[in-house]
């Protein structure tokens, strides 16, 4: 069953150390060549959301059950 | 691991395009986190180009870290993902490859839950597609509290970003009453402040053009903005 997006991960320590585990191991990755946008690359996509709106007003979302 | 080049040129919108074309009932639920947002953000304040706040320069060892090629989003879980994206959760990379793209699904920041993140995030629509993208108030909360916890350098960077965006952005709605919506703007000011306590103290440039748009004001429907800088705007008066 899926958690409920309010009630928050368990923070004991056994789950808190998998976490940084993880989180470690993803920044190793971003590190690695190749797994990082270069310079010129964001360059070239700096004006890709040039056509884009941003709406404001948040969307409210209605629970119904 | 390097990543696969599905094209000749990366393009952060094509990916989000295609992802937005094969999960058409999914993708309005993600939100898009992390650097992913923090960029979007930063091309929407180049494309306004206002003189007191500027798109900040970044140098070249800067641009190097600025963006990594896997996206973030929040709205599933893992184990959603997986069976959506028919791919198994990676350990080492913390992602799930889907044509070439790296997609991760977090469950929960230091701040945010999903449930924040869905009832935080702000439609942004192009002429092809849509998606969700935070809301760039929670966005610097999620990164002042990630760079108290974990500083990594890029974090710093899109920090520097997003405190312009968010000086800009307050500004240029403060601006333009035809459209304002006031309870909104207290609320995202709220947030901001409740992290970043002198953050509407500390630019004289940001008080100045706050000072006189709040000024301007005159519908009824904007008061709570002229409560607002009455209490928290330094040397307001009406």
């Amino acid at each position: 069953m899926l958690r409920p997006g309010h009630i928050r991960l368990p923070k004991d320590e056994a789950a808190e150390a998998k976490r940084a585990e993880g989180y470690a191991r993803k920044q190793a990755w971003k590190e690695l060549p190749g797994n990082r946008y270069t310079p010129e690359e964001l360059q070239a996509m700096s004006g890709e959301f040039a056509d884009c709106e941003l709406v404001k007003r948040r969307t409210k979302v209605m629970y119904i059950d | 691991m390097a990543l696969p080049k599905i094209n000749d040129w990366p393009a952060f919108r094509r990916h989000l395009k295609l992802l937005s074309e094969v999960f058409p009932g999914q993708f309005t639920d993600w939100v898009l986190i992390g650097g992913g947002a923090c960029w979007f953000y930063r091309t929407v304040l180049e494309r306004w180009a206002d003189v007191d706040f500027p798109a900040p320069k970044f140098s070249e060892a800067d641009e190097k870290i600025w963006l990594s090629k896997d996206i973030d989003f929040m709205g599933a879980t893992v184990a959603q993902a997986e069976a959506l994206l028919g791919a198994a959760f990676k350990v080492e990379t913390h992602t799930i490859s889907f044509r070439g793209i790296e997609v991760d699904f977090l469950e929960e920041g230091v701040k945010l839950t999903r449930d924040l993140a869905s009832r935080n995030a702000r439609q942004a629509r192009t002429p092809d597609f849509a998606f969700r993208v935070l809301d760039a108030g929670w966005l610097y909360v999620e990164k002042l509290a990630v760079t108290k916890s974990k500083p990594r350098e890029q974090d710093g960077l899109h920090l520097r970003l997003l405190e312009t965006f968010l000086k800009c952005e307050f500004c240029r709605d403060s601006e333009d009453a035809a459209t304002l919506d006031a309870q909104e703007w207290v609320e995202r000011a709220k947030v901001v402040k409740t992290a970043d306590h002198d953050f509407f103290e500390r630019d004289a440039r940001l008080v100045m053009r706050l000072q006189t748009s709040i000024r301007a004001l005159t519908q009824h429907e904007h008061r709570a903005l002229k409560h607002w800088a009455k209490h928290h705007l330094p040397g307001y008066t009406e």
